[in-house]
């Protein structure tokens, strides 16, 4: 297990850099279902056929991540994608998809209550197009206890369950999707898409949000999303079945896949369940592999269970 | 992607002018989002013996299906918008003056604009609060502290020209100045439309979809609903985009450059543009000697941020006029750029995507 996180970790999945990551799944777990696909938004599709409604479990694939936008004179300014903050992450080294290689600067202008975000290549780097993506050093580390830190780890860990699942659920009879969508740090902008292809009665979405260790959280609200009950009460079954803590939490500051997915031409019931996590949305998220195996266990059972 | 130079089969067809004349007739039509039938009206003039489809639809998008030499493997369309930022009259002061609510603009530009309003196009003049009487004048204008001064001496007067829930669009002339500029309001996006209508008219390599939007300054409710018709594989957008190339800006800040050729953007503030279009695109360019440039910082948006959400996704590209003071009355871009653009986009309607 460790060894398949040390694996996703080196991977880098940047917002519309995607391709490395869906690569490493294809060749992961493709073999556990009856076929693999891209939608036209780019979200990989893994289908095991079966009897009944369409099951539906989605996770995004990408991280934070820069573009370049220009390049003038030894340093290349960015766009950050994603929901970290440029001054959290200034000073990081930063890996453009080319090989050049830099440090993250952002200088706040306190007077025009702007900042300016750039990369200041190290000598004799190779050139950088515009438009070219930037990753961050992944910086991933045991703190002990089977507690892990990185750059973009939950969102890794969400992939491990996904992957850790799959494996489990070769025999079923059941009609289910893993989808793993695209652009998510960019506004879940493949989400509704990823619905569209799929057209599921039930989805759900395994996510990361702040949260104690140990306690699978189940999203009940979010900005803009109400969860299906009906699956709410059905993942607090299967946690108790399989001896997993969790706690229904409300984040009402948060945006998540799920209003995209109930918003597709076919209406479905939807629901979020994140693994808990510290420091999110920062260069060092953390969180504990175990969490990610209970994840595993609960999607696996929810599939078994339907 | 198979790209054929149309040029093997017709010595000029690449290099057919862009239709200034079009162009003006469609900029000088009023047509605030909501109001888009002035506009509307011209386009289907111009195109309405050359389609193998045309119809309006239920929110009023324009779409047109042009039969090619061949078929598709996959549904292409190509869109434009029809509307432009204005204003939407929502009241009548005391004193005769309107009180409106402005489309897809700051407020900054407007005072002492000249403004046409309502269906008989009554002159206007913005009026604005005096600075000296603007409480926090750092601050900034407010659309609290303008309205349009028509000419009405009381409230009665003005209520009786029946104006409420009409548009309000900036008067401004279409003029050709310096050395290759055009000024004038609404080059964003009636430069689209106007590349669309010639596309329609030429034979065309593939069949395609033409589709003029509604509402994409009011932020792309027509484009999905169009999309969601038409049901395409991949689209192209043309617009205009934001030129800041002043003295204010160097470098990355100046977005794209007046003169510098049409703008293929890589993303801008609402989409990620297709990869292998973005490319192909800048190919195009290359191979037919096009200048052609891409945006140096991830700003605005187009119609392609909704109609890549539509359906199981739509691979999506843009090819810009970048336009200097955009939203404003008085846009300025380069007759050069005009003439690259619909030579670009020719190319690229020419493609199998």
């Amino acid at each position: 297990m460790y060894d398949i996180l040390n694996r996703l970790m080196d991977t880098p999945s940047g917002s519309g850099a995607e391709e490395k990551i869906a690569l490493f799944l294809q060749k992961e777990i493709g073999k556990y279902f009856d076929e693999t696909y891209f939608d036209n938004a780019k979200n990989l599709v893994f289908h095991k056929k079966g009897k009944g409604e369409n099951i539906m479990f989605c996770t995004s694939l990408d991280t934070d991540s820069v573009v370049a936008t220009s390049v003038e004179d030894g340093s290349a300014n960015v766009y950050i994608t994603g929901n970290i903050s440029a001054q959290t992450c200034s000073q990081r080294l930063i890996t453009f998809e080319g090989g050049a290689k830099g440090l993250l600067i952002c200088k706040a202008d306190a007077n025009k209550g702007a900042s300016e975000t750039f990369v200041e290549l190290l000598s004799n780097q190779p050139d950088i197009a515009v438009g070219e993506k930037g990753f961050f050093d992944a910086d991933f580390a045991s703190l002990g206890d089977d507690i892990y830190a990185g750059f973009g780890l939950c969102a890794k860990l969400c992939i491990l369950s996904m992957i850790l699942s799959a494996k489990n659920i070769a025999n079923t009879d059941k009609n289910v999707y893993f989808v793993f969508t695209v652009q998510s740090k960019l506004g879940f902008r493949s989400s509704m898409q990823a619905a569209n292809t799929v057209k599921p009665d039930k989805a759900y979405v395994i996510g990361a949000s702040e949260g104690q260790f140990g306690k699978i959280l189940i999203r009940v609200l979010d900005k803009s999303f109400t969860a299906s009950k009906v699956l709410v009460d059905k993942v607090q079954e299967v946690a108790k079945k399989c001896s997993v803590e969790y706690c229904l939490v409300a984040k009402p500051e948060q945006i998540s896949q799920c209003s995209k997915i109930a918003s597709a031409n076919d209406s479905c019931l939807v629901c979020q369940i994140d693994l808990p996590a510290k420091y999110c949305d920062t260069v060092r998220e953390c969180a504990r592999l175990c969490d990610a195996e209970n994840m595993a266990n609960i999607i696996e059972q929810l599939i078994l269970a339907d | 992607m198979v790209t054929k130079n149309i040029l093997s089969k017709e010595e000029n067809a690449l290099n057919k002018p862009f239709d200034f004349e079009l162009l003006e007739k469609l900029c000088l039509a009023g047509a605030v989002s909501g109001f888009e039938d002035n506009v509307l009206e011209i386009i289907v003039e111009k195109i309405k013996d050359f389609c193998d489809e045309l119809y309006r639809d239920k929110l009023g998008n324009l779409i047109c299906f042009k039969k090619g030499q061949n078929r598709r493997e996959k549904p292409f369309m190509v869109c434009a918008h029809m509307d432009e930022v204005g204003f939407c009259i929502s009241g009548i002061n005391d004193d005769g003056t309107l009180i409106f609510s402005q489309v897809g603009m700051n407020a900054d530009v407007l005072p002492s604009r000249r403004v046409r309003v309502g269906k008989n196009n009554l002159a206007g003049v913005i009026s604005a609060r005096p600075a000296h009487l603007i409480s926090d004048a750092s601050k900034g204008i407010s659309i609290d502290d303008l309205c349009i001064d028509i000419g009405c001496y009381d409230k009665q007067e003005a209520a009786n020209l029946d104006l409420i829930g009409q548009q309000a669009y900036f008067d401004s002339d279409f003029c050709f100045f310096g050395s290759d500029f055009i000024k004038s309001k609404a080059l964003d996006d009636r430069v689209g439309c106007a590349i669309m209508c010639s596309l329609i008219k030429e034979d065309l390599l593939y069949d395609t979809y033409f589709v003029f939007t509604v509402g994409e300054e009011l932020g792309g409710v027509g484009a999905s609903c169009a999309t969601n018709q038409v049901k395409p594989y991949a689209c192209l957008i043309l617009e205009g985009t934001t030129a800041s190339d002043t003295p204010y800006n160097k470098g990355g800040q100046r977005v794209c450059v007046v003169g510098n050729g049409p703008v293929c953007p890589f993303m801008d503030g609402g989409t990620l543009y297709d990869k292998e279009m973005y490319t192909g695109i800048q190919n195009l360019a290359k191979d037919n000697g096009i200048d052609c440039q891409t945006k140096t910082k991830i700003a605005g948006g187009t119609d392609a941020s909704k109609i890549q959400s539509c359906l199981s996704g739509v691979k999506v590209a843009a090819i810009s006029l970048a336009c200097r003071y955009i939203h404003t009355g008085a846009s300025v871009a380069s007759t050069l750029d005009a003439q690259k653009m619909i030579k670009l986009a020719r190319l690229t309607v020419n493609t199998q995507w």
